[in-house]
C-alpha cells in the first residue's frame, strides 16, 4: 500500500475504530493474554500484604450477616452491671462489699463457674481503713473504730475463694513496670513450641489479696473499645508464659481441670485441649467467633441478683460473667453484623460457640486454595480469550465467579470454613477485564477488515456487473436475428436461439448468404467467459465472415485463413470451437468443418430420425497452430434440418446435476415435427424443464436450418 | 511457497503426498500424478492452473513428467479443457510432457469431440501412463 493510501481514512473506519483512540489497537489476544496473566499475578502479590486483610475480612463479616450463628444451647448468663443496678446502688465503682455480696448471690444458686470481667487493680478506697484518715479527723475513737471493721477487700477475697470464680488479667502492651507477680494456670504444650501465638509485654491484674483468692485467671483484651471483634485468641502469651483466655479458663474451673493442653504442629497451633475437649484452631490458637444475633436472654441485671428476684435455675451449672454493660463504662465492641455489643457478650458468644461447637475456621490451606481459584479465574481467562466470543467469555467468567462464591458460602455455612473470595474474584476480573479489551480490539480490528473487504467485493461485483453487461450487449449485438429473417429466402428456413448465461461466455452463430445460392452457417463456443470471451468471439466471427465474404474459398482455406489471423493476436490463450458449413440451396448440398465442436444432427423430414453428422474434425481453433481442417461433404433431402447446438445444450446441468446428454437430445430431436422454428421451440423448452430453476451455466446457442428445396412448395 | 520438486536422493524414495487447493498430487519417483475430483469448470480452473503451476514448472527436459488422473473427474467445460491445453504447451514449449490417464466416459466423450486427444498422449489408468513414462516411477506406483 502506498504512503498516500495508508493517510488515507474513510470516515467509517475512524468511526469504528474506538480501540485505535484508546490506544488498544495493537493490543493481540496473544499479548493480552500475557498481560492478563501478570494482572491477575499481580492481584494475586497484593492478596498476600496485610492491607489486603481490609477486603478479606470484609467478606467474612458479610458471611456473619448471612449466616448467623443459631443459638443452640445457653451455657453462658451474663449478670450485667447496667443503668438499672447504678440507679440502684450508685456510681461505679461500687464499693468491694457490694460485689462480694454479688458474686455471694450468684454462687448460692450453684453456677458451674463464676467469670468476674472486672479487673480490682487497686484497694478498695470506700474500705473502711481507706476512709479513716479522710473522715474521722481528730476523732481517734472513731479511727480505731474503722480500723477494726474488716476492710472491703478481704470481704470480697472471702467471696471469691469461697466460689469457683475465675478473675480477668488484661494482658497490656511492653511495659516499664516489673511484672505483676501471680498465680498462672499452666498450659501443657504437646508438640513444638507455638511461636505463632500473639505476645503481650505486661500484664494487669487484681490486687494481690483478690486475685490470690481466685480460683482461675483468664486473659482479657485489653484493645481499645470500639473496633470490630472478629477473632479471639483462645491463649495468649504474656512476657513469655501462655496464658488461657477468660471464657477457656471459665470453662477449665467448671470442669475442674488443672491445666489447659496446647496441641501444635510444624505450622503452629492446631487445637485448644480442655479434657475430652478438643477446639480447632486457627495457627495462632485464635478462632473466629460465628456470632449469633444479639439476645436478651443473655443477661441478667446485677440489681436483680442482688435484690434477690432471680428465679434459682437461672445459674444452676451456668457458667456465669459478671461484667459491665452499663453505656458510660465504656465496655464496648463492635461485631462484624454491625452492633455494638459489651465485652462480657463477646465472652459469651465464643463460650456458646465452643459448646454448639460452631466456630469459624481459617486453615492453612484456605490461602493456598484461594490462590488456586485466583488462578483458576485468570486461566478461564486466558483460555478462553480469542476462543469464545465475548459474550460468551463473560458469561463463563461470570459463572465462574457465582459458582466461587457458591463454594465459599457454603464452606462457611457448613463446614465454618472461612474462604476468601473477594480477592480471587478481583484477580479473576482483572485477567478478565485485559482479556476482554483484547477481544474487543481484535473483533473491532477484524470487523475493520471485514467491511473494507466487503466495500472491494462490492466494487469489485459492481465493475464485474458492468463489464459482463457490456460483453452481453456485445455478443447479442453482432448476432443475426433469431427469427432468420436476414435471410429472406423461400429456399431456407432458419431459426436460431441464444441463451447467455449469467456469466457470459462466448457463444456465437451467423447466417449468411455468400452468393444467391449459397448460405454461409456458422456456430461457435469461446471457452472462457466475460468480456475477453465475448470480444474474442466477436474477432473470430468476424474475421471468418470476411474471409468468407472475399471469396476465399474452398471452405478449409477460409478457416485457415481465419485460424491464422486469431492465433496471430491471442494474448489470452483462449480457443474456439466451430462448426461451418455452406449450404447450397439449389442442390440441397452440404459443405461442412469442425473444429472441435459439437456434431450437429440431421433431422428428418417427418421427425422420425436424427443423424449425427460425423466426419473428420479437428481441434478448436488456437489449440494447435496450423492445424489442417479437413472439408466433408453431405446434403439434405428437402424438408431435412440440419440442427447446430453448443455444448451449452448437450452439458446443460439438469436439477439433479446430471447432463442432458448428446443421445438425449438426438432422441428428442427425432420426435420434433416438421419446421425449423419448431425444433428451436422444443429445444428451448427441453432446456427450461431439464434444467428447472437453476441457473445455466454455460450459454446455449441453437441454429436450425431447413432446406425446403429448390422449388419452395409456396 | 510452493512445494520445491527437485529430485533428490528423498524424493526418489518412496513417495511424497503433496497438493494444493484441493487437487490431490502424489509423486512417484519423477512423476507427479494430479488427479482432479468431480467438476472442472469455469468456477474452478483457474485455482487449478494454480495448483497445477508448481509442478508445471518441473515439467521439462530432464525433470518430472506430469500425468493428470482423470479418473474422479465427471466433468469438464470448456473452461478445463482451456487448463489442459495451457499445461499441454507449456510442458512441450519446455521438453516436458503432460499424459492424460483414467477417463471417465463423459470426459472421454467431451475429449474426442474437441479432438484434445491430439494434444496428449492418454492412457487407460496411471498404472499404465506410469509405465510408458518411467520404469522407475512405474515400480514406485506397485511398491506403494
Amino acid at each position: 500500500m502506498s504512503e498516500a493510501n495508508t493517510s488515507q481514512h474513510d470516515p467509517d473506519d475512524v468511526a469504528l475504530a474506538w480501540s485505535e483512540r484508546i490506544g488498544l489497537r495493537g493490543l493481540s489476544i496473544r499479548s493480552g493474554r500475557v498481560m492478563a496473566v501478570a494482572a491477575a499475578a499481580a492481584v494475586l502479590v497484593v492478596s498476600t500484604l496485610d492491607l489486603a486483610q481490609g477486603l478479606r475480612v470484609a467478606t467474612f463479616d458479610l458471611w456473619q450477616r448471612v449466616f448467623p450463628r443459631e443459638r443452640a444451647s445457653a451455657p453462658a448468663v451474663i449478670v450485667a452491671i447496667d443503668e438499672a443496678s447504678l440507679a440502684a446502688h450508685g456510681q461505679w465503682p461500687w464499693p468491694r462489699t457490694l460485689m462480694a455480696a454479688l458474686v455471694e448471690n450468684v454462687a448460692a444458686a450453684r453456677p458451674a463457674a463464676i467469670g468476674v470481667d472486672v479487673l480490682f487493680a487497686e484497694p478498695d478506697r470506700l474500705s473502711p481503713e481507706q476512709l479513716a484518715p479522710m473522715v474521722a479527723g481528730g476523732d481517734a475513737a472513731l479511727a480505731r473504730r474503722l480500723a477494726s471493721l474488716p476492710a472491703h477487700d478481704a470481704q470480697l477475697a472471702l467471696a471469691v475463694g469461697a466460689a469457683p470464680v475465675v478473675l480477668a488479667v488484661a494482658g497490656m502492651p511492653e511495659s516499664d513496670a516489673a511484672p505483676t507477680p501471680g498465680p498462672t494456670t499452666p498450659v501443657l504444650v504437646r508438640g513444638p513450641e507455638p511461636m505463632t501465638v500473639a505476645n503481650h509485654g505486661a500484664l494487669l491484674r487484681s490486687i494481690a489479696p483478690i486475685d490470690g483468692a481466685a480460683r482461675g485467671h483468664g486473659l482479657i483484651s485489653a484493645e481499645p473499645s470500639g473496633r470490630v471483634v472478629r477473632r479471639a485468641p483462645l491463649v495468649s502469651r504474656v512476657a513469655g508464659t501462655l496464658m488461657p483466655a477468660f471464657a477457656i479458663e471459665l470453662l477449665r474451673v467448671a470442669a475442674g481441670l488443672p491445666a489447659i493442653g496446647l496441641e501444635t504442629g510444624n505450622g503452629g497451633v492446631r487445637t485448644v485441649e480442655l479434657g475430652d475437649l478438643s477446639i480447632p484452631t486457627d495457627r495462632d490458637a485464635a478462632v473466629w467467633i460465628h456470632f449469633a444475633p444479639r439476645t436478651d436472654q443473655r443477661f441478667v441485671s446485677a440489681s436483680d441478683v442482688l435484690a434477690g428476684k432471680v428465679a434459682a435455675d437461672v445459674f444452676d451449672r451456668k457458667l456465669v460473667i459478671i461484667g459491665l454493660t452499663a453505656i458510660g463504662l465504656l465496655d464496648f465492641h463492635v461485631i462484624p453484623t454491625g452492633e455494638r455489643v459489651p465485652g462480657a457478650e463477646i465472652h459469651a458468644q465464643l463460650l456458646e460457640g465452643i459448646f454448639d461447637q460452631d466456630l469459624l475456621l481459617r486453615p492453612k490451606w484456605s490461602s493456598w486454595a484461594e490462590a488456586l481459584a485466583l488462578a483458576g479465574l485468570a486461566a478461564l481467562a486466558v483460555v478462553g480469550a480469542g476462543r469464545w466470543r465475548p459474550r460468551v467469555s463473560v458469561y463463563a467468567g461470570v459463572g465462574a465467579g457465582v459458582a466461587l462464591v457458591l463454594v465459599a458460602a457454603a464452606l462457611m455455612r457448613f463446614g465454618g470454613v472461612l474462604v476468601d473470595v473477594a480477592w480471587p474474584l478481583l484477580g479473576g476480573a482483572a485477567a478478565f477485564a485485559v482479556v476482554l479489551m483484547a477481544t474487543l480490539a481484535e473483533t473491532d480490528r477484524q470487523r475493520r477488515v471485514l467491511r473494507r473487504a466487503l466495500n472491494e467485493e462490492r466494487i469489485a461485483t459492481a465493475r464485474n456487473a458492468g463489464e459482463q453487461e457490456a460483453a452481453r450487449r456485445v455478443q447479442m449485438g453482432m448476432l443475426p436475428p433469431e427469427d432468420g429473417r436476414a435471410v429472406a429466402d423461400p429456399r431456407v428456413a432458419i431459426a436460431a436461439l441464444a441463451e447467455p448465461a449469467r456469466s457470459v461466455g462466448g457463444d456465437l452463430y451467423d447466417y449468411f448468404m455468400l452468393d444467391d445460392r449459397r448460405l454461409f452457417l456458422m456456430v461457435g463456443d469461446v471457452a472462457g467467459k466475460g468480456l475477453p470471451a465475448a470480444l474474442f468471439m466477436s474477432v473470430a466471427k468476424a474475421l471468418i465472415k470476411s474471409a468468407a465474404l472475399r471469396g476465399t474459398s474452398p471452405l478449409d482455406a477460409i478457416i485457415d485463413e481465419a485460424h491464422g489471423e486469431l492465433a496471430r493476436d491471442n494474448p489470452g490463450q483462449l480457443f474456439i470451437t466451430l462448426f461451418v458449413g455452406i449450404l447450397d440451396l439449389d442442390a440441397g448440398s452440404l459443405e461442412w468443418c469442425n473444429a472441435g465442436h459439437e456434431p450437429p444432427l440431421v433431422l428428418n423430414a417427418d421427425g422420425t430420425s436424427a443423424r449425427p453428422l460425423y466426419g473428420a474434425s479437428g481441434p478448436p481453433l488456437c489449440v494447435i497452430e496450423s492445424y489442417p481442417y479437413e472439408v466433408n461433404r453431405d446434403a439434405l433431402a428437402p424438408s431435412e434440418r440440419l440442427c447446430i447446438v453448443t455444448d451449452g445444450v448437450t452439458e446443460a446441468h439438469g436439477t439433479s446435476d446430471e447432463l442432458l446428454g448428446r443421445e438425449r437430445l438426438a432422441r428428442f430431436l427425432a420426435t420434433v415435427g416438421p419446421g425449423a422454428a419448431g425444433v428451436r421451440d422444443a429445444i428451448r423448452a427441453l432446456l427450461q424443464e431439464h434444467g428447472g430453476e437453476r441457473e445455466r451455466a454455460d450459454d446455449a446457442t441453437v441454429l436450425v436450418v431447413e432446406w425446403r428445396g429448390a422449388e419452395s412448395p409456396a | 511457497m510452493p512445494p520445491s520438486l527437485e529430485l533428490s536422493a528423498a524424493a526418489l524414495a518412496p513417495i511424497g503426498r503433496m497438493g494444493v487447493g484441493g487437487f490431490p498430487a502424489v509423486r512417484f519417483a519423477d512423476v507427479v500424478v494430479v488427479a482432479p475430483q468431480d467438476r472442472l469448470d469455469h468456477a474452478n480452473a483457474e485455482a487449478f492452473s494454480a495448483a497445477l503451476e508448481p509442478y508445471l514448472a518441473d515439467c521439462r527436459a530432464g525433470g518430472v513428467h506430469l500425468v493428470l488422473d482423470l479418473s474422479a473427474l465427471r466433468y469438464v467445460s470448456s473452461a478445463g479443457l482451456r487448463c489442459f491445453m495451457l499445461a499441454a504447451k507449456q510442458a512441450k514449449a519446455q521438453g516436458g510432457e503432460v499424459v492424460i490417464a483414467g477417463m471417465q466416459t463423459v470426459v472421454r466423450e467431451i475429449f474426442e469431440i474437441s479432438r484434445f486427444t491430439l494434444l496428449f498422449r492418454v492412457f487407460p489408468d496411471v498404472g499404465a501412463a506410469l509405465d510408458a513414462l518411467s520404469p522407475r516411477a512405474a515400480q514406485a506406483y506397485r511398491g506403494r
